[in-house]
């Protein structure tokens, strides 16, 4: 079964470049990858190199974590915890287009598939959908409450299209999730994930975690939350990461998936396998590590540890490759074909 | 030559910080040296000012200030801690050392139901017949003290008075009365609804409240923690000044909020900061302090003190003095002298008035 899921590493390439990655985007069919990192900046990095480095791609632009990051062929897209989000021209590395966002930290930067639409989220508990095409706005989406049940300001930390572009779903940290209509840009349901939400009444009294990524099954049919278990300790990220599918028509929760005592923390980023045969999770505390889940049972099939925080990574089109971008490191990952 | 030293070792409640012990001469067992990065040495450092001596505890501040700013006939509490949440509360426990019980906290843990403890009325009697016995015994008293005078028998009355008034002491608790413009002001959450009980004492004339927020310790997302955490402190703090000011209370009242120690200044692999007790900050508002007055300061990256260091005995002196006691007061234990401070240990003078 392991085998045909083509989940056996067979070699690792590591990239020490100093900095907390926490976004990238890997050009299509290529190694080559742009992150957004702790200093504010823009690296390039291409992992075919023999050596490879992390390139500064811009001077300036950002003030603040570059958290998010998408591209299409013309523009690279970066949006930071400064509310701003920049689109750069790729060919020049020039910022073409700077604006205030939002209101908060903005927290996710996806694109759709087709590259027509560019969708951003942040604490301001908004979504605002962007014409790559015309830099037109073309919508704001609102349905996610600004404070959590406990009266402490929510954030919303993610947005995921569908593969076939049809649908965006947005979550927070409460566990709440809205899927919607990517061309009426109204809601079509909602769900919610309440064990996503760390809140600690009685020692603590606060929370840390939340719904931190999203994934669309390739059918469109189910939803893949990611995030962390019930926190004992909230000053560390002491829990297992945690998985929860939902069946989108029901909004029935079909499963709550985790790995070993070794895979804790957040989970930061979903993908599935092209031909949905498995879905890989990244993510950490102060290590990481990538969960490969085998949707048809579901179960967890395999663990790889990693010695950084996994902040974003990108499967190739063949899914015969991982990279990782995290605290300090790059990771590529090839897998056993 | 060779040097050796037996190290006792006792398990304390703090965490995850370097250790030391402290090594002087003719001082064969220091102790944990606490104030260097773990909770309970941190904690018991800047609320004492001074580790304690192996057969000497030091009072804490509230117990100092209950001393010191109490009445004898109060009839509401000396000191008061709110403690609600359940972790750091063996990290920071308060204690009056050689002082002794009658400058003790009285410790409120239960968030559910604040109160002073075991001093309800039963249901049982009514409030009239309540006040009707505390008449009947106060009226008792005064004649078997008549023609005697004795020292004991006025103790005895001061206590029972004390009891009195503490049992109703259950309104300040209450704080259902207080206008809407207050609560919004504070906020809603638990640590806003204590600071007003905690003004409301003051304002009744308890000496010394302290109202604890757990808990800061952000070793895993420092960034969430505080986005949850900083605007809840800002609002509540502000409040309680701007509350304090409207009333004409700020001038006599000091609000000091600090922590047992500081974060490190880079962000570990958790996206969190861990404990780093070189370098920190502590506020004082109200009081005898000098409004907007800024004292010591970092290097950029906050990882060092370059100006107007001091330590958690200038601290505690500061603090003395912007409540209007002298730092230099002496207690005895026994025959010995004991300075509210360390000989040497100086207030800051740039923050005081």
């Amino acid at each position: 079964m392991e085998a045909e899921l083509n989940t056996n590493f067979v070699s690792k390439k590591e990239l020490n470049h100093g900095h907390i990655a926490f976004s990238m985007a890997r050009i299509p069919g290529s190694e080559h990858y742009y992150h957004g990192a702790s200093d504010s900046g823009v690296y390039q990095v291409d992992h075919a190199d023999e050596k490879p480095e992390a390139k500064r791609f811009t001077a300036e632009g950002h003030t603040s974590y570059i958290i998010g990051m998408a591209l299409n062929s013309r523009h690279l897209f970066t949006g930071g915890w400064d509310k701003h989000l920049i689109w750069w021209d790729r060919e020049t590395g020039k910022a073409v287009r700077k604006q205030k966002d939002h209101d908060k930290w903005l927290r996710g930067v996806e694109i759709s598939p087709c590259g027509k639409q560019l969708a951003t989220v942040a604490d301001d508990m908004v979504c605002r959908i962007w014409s790559t095409e015309t830099g037109s706005l073309l919508a704001e989406l609102k349905g996610h409450e600004a404070k959590t049940p406990n009266n402490y300001p929510s954030m919303l930390f993610c947005a995921r299209y569908s593969l076939d572009g049809s649908r965006l779903a947005t979550g927070d940290k409460v566990g709440h999730i809205v899927i919607w209509d990517t061309e009426s840009f109204k809601p079509l349901k909602t769900l919610d994930a309440p064990g996503h939400y760390t809140w600690d009444p009685k020692a603590r009294r606060h929370s840390i975690g939340g719904l931190r990524s999203l994934a669309f099954s390739p059918d469109t049919k189910q939803l893949y939350t990611g995030g962390i278990h019930k926190i004992g300790n909230v000053d560390h990220l002491g829990a297992k990461a945690r998985i929860e599918m939902f069946d989108i028509d029901t909004g029935e929760s079909l499963a709550v998936l985790s790995g070993s005592d070794k895979c804790k923390g957040l989970v930061e980023h979903m993908e599935f396998h092209r031909d949905g045969k498995w879905l890989v999770a990244g993510g950490g505390d102060h290590k990481g590590w990538l969960l490969f889940v085998d949707p048809s049972q579901p179960k967890v099939i395999r663990e790889v540890g990693l010695p950084m925080h996994v902040h974003e990574f990108s499967l190739n089109e063949v899914a015969n490759q991982i990279i990782t971008v995290g605290h300090e490191k790059s990771i590529r990952l090839d897998l056993q074909v | 030559m060779l040097d050796s030293a037996v190290i006792e070792v006792r398990a304390g409640n703090g965490g995850h910080g370097i250790v030391s012990f402290i090594r002087e001469a003719l001082l064969p067992r220091g102790g944990p040296g606490g104030g260097d990065g773990g909770h309970g040495g941190g904690a018991q450092l800047m609320m004492r000012g001074r580790k304690d001596e192996p057969n000497l505890k030091y009072p804490d501040l509230g117990a100092v200030v209950a001393k010191e700013l109490g009445r004898m006939d109060s009839q509401v509490p000396d000191y008061v801690n709110f403690y609600t949440s359940t972790e750091g509360r063996g990290s920071a426990k308060t204690t009056p050392g050689f002082l002794g019980a009658r400058y003790g906290a009285i410790n409120l843990y239960d968030g559910k139901k604040l109160s002073l403890p075991n001093i309800e009325k039963l249901d049982s009697v009514t409030k009239g017949d309540h006040e009707a016995r505390a008449d009947l015994r106060n009226f008792l008293s005064s004649r078997f003290d008549q023609g005697r005078g004795l020292a004991s028998v006025k103790s005895h009355a001061a206590a029972y008075a004390r009891v009195h008034g503490l049992m109703s002491c259950e309104k300040l608790f209450d704080i259902s009365d207080e206008p809407q413009y207050i609560k919004d002001m504070y906020g809603p959450t638990q640590f806003a609804e204590q600071t007003i009980m905690a003004r409301r004492m003051v304002e009744a004339g308890v000496p010394f409240v302290r109202v604890s927020r757990a808990w800061w310790d952000s070793h895993g997302q420092n960034f969430e923690t505080h986005l949850e955490m900083v605007p809840e402190l800002d609002r509540v703090l502000s409040a309680l000044i701007d509350d304090l000011k409207q009333r004409g209370m700020l001038e006599d009242t000091l609000v000091v909020t600090m922590g047992e120690f500081g974060r490190t200044p880079k962000i570990n692999g958790s996206l969190g900061r861990d404990h780093f007790a070189t370098a920190w900050s502590a506020s004082l508002h109200g009081g005898r302090t000098v409004p907007g007055a800024v004292y010591g300061k970092t290097d950029a990256k906050g990882e060092r003190v370059v100006e107007g260091e001091i330590g958690a005995g200038e601290m505690f002196a500061t603090i003395l003095e912007a409540a209007g006691i002298d730092h230099k007061r002496e207690y005895h234990v026994g025959a010995r002298p004991i300075p509210l401070v360390n000989p040497g240990i100086k207030p800051v003078s740039e923050l005081i008035a």
